[in-house]
């Protein structure tokens, strides 16, 4: 969990939970097709802005992370998307990366960079929305969960919670 | 006598312009989150960010902010990045 320690802030990560995020932040990176574990991008596309999406994901996660800008509205969702969803895709990609390389140097209790701890909160957030979405949490349906007889993945998601509200109350106080 | 707080952010809504950001309720993002994302990218003080994120969260959505349609665009897009369910449309649409 985060916690403050005078000026700076502090970060206590045992080795199971340093795995458990590297993990994660492994498989996000991979739904978001991260250029560094894809064969291939098309330069020319990339360059003249044409290797944006038009359309919702069929994934739940990517829906939920790329959602419609334009409810009812095809043509300028289609349009908001093209010119929006790479820069937001290689966002939470370059954020991922900056965790993964903060990781390098737990487990135990370490101070955070203050410069990387947005994307700590983004990458925390990315991964709440791709468990909760994938576990199905929706509006309508309480879980407690912290139930032990449940998969361990809404535990997982419950320890995100943990985390990532620890990270709000330091830096929000 | 108090206005009540969603009236007011309607009113103010419709002075200014055509088109606004909405953020909308959902079950994964935490309160304080919202709040943060709110106070962070807005620059709105602690009370109004509780309350446009107690209003997303009781009413099922708030207006955040309201603009034209490319600030509205640039909002939608900011609010998406932080992975809050964001849409836009025009005022009087929703």
């Amino acid at each position: 969990m985060f916690s403050r320690s005078g000026a700076k802030v502090m970060l206590d990560l045992e080795e199971i939970e340093v795995e458990l995020l590297n993990s994660l932040i492994g498989q996000i990176l991979e739904l978001l097709h991260d250029p560094e574990q894809q064969d291939h991008v098309d330069p020319l596309a990339q360059l003249v802005g044409l290797d944006g999406p038009t359309v919702i994901s069929d994934d739940p996660v990517l829906a939920r992370l790329f959602p419609d800008a334009y409810p009812d509205d095809e043509t300028n969702s289609a349009d908001f998307r093209r010119f929006t969803q790479p820069d937001l895709q290689k966002q939470k990609i370059t954020n991922g990366h900056v965790v993964r390389d903060d990781l390098a140097i737990f487990p135990g209790e370490h101070a955070v960079n203050p410069a990387n701890l947005n994307a700590w909160l983004l990458t925390l957030n990315d991964l709440r929305l791709a468990l909760g979405t994938r576990i199905g949490l929706d509006n309508e349906t309480e879980v407690q969960l912290s139930d032990e007889s449940l998969p361990p993945i809404f535990g997982i998601y419950d320890w995100l919670t943990g985390l990532q509200g620890s990270l709000i109350d330091v830096i929000a106080q | 006598m108090t206005v009540a707080p969603a009236e007011l952010a309607e009113s103010q809504t419709k002075l200014d312009s055509p088109w606004i950001t909405v953020v909308w309720n959902d079950p994964i993002n935490l309160m304080s989150y919202v709040s943060y994302v709110f106070q962070t990218y807005f620059g709105y003080d602690k009370t109004k960010s509780e309350m446009l994120m107690l209003q997303v969260h009781n009413a099922g959505r708030a207006v955040v902010s309201s603009g034209g349609r490319e600030e509205m665009e640039r909002d939608v897009c900011a609010m998406q990045a932080y992975g809050l369910w964001a849409t836009m449309a025009k005022d009087g649409d929703v």
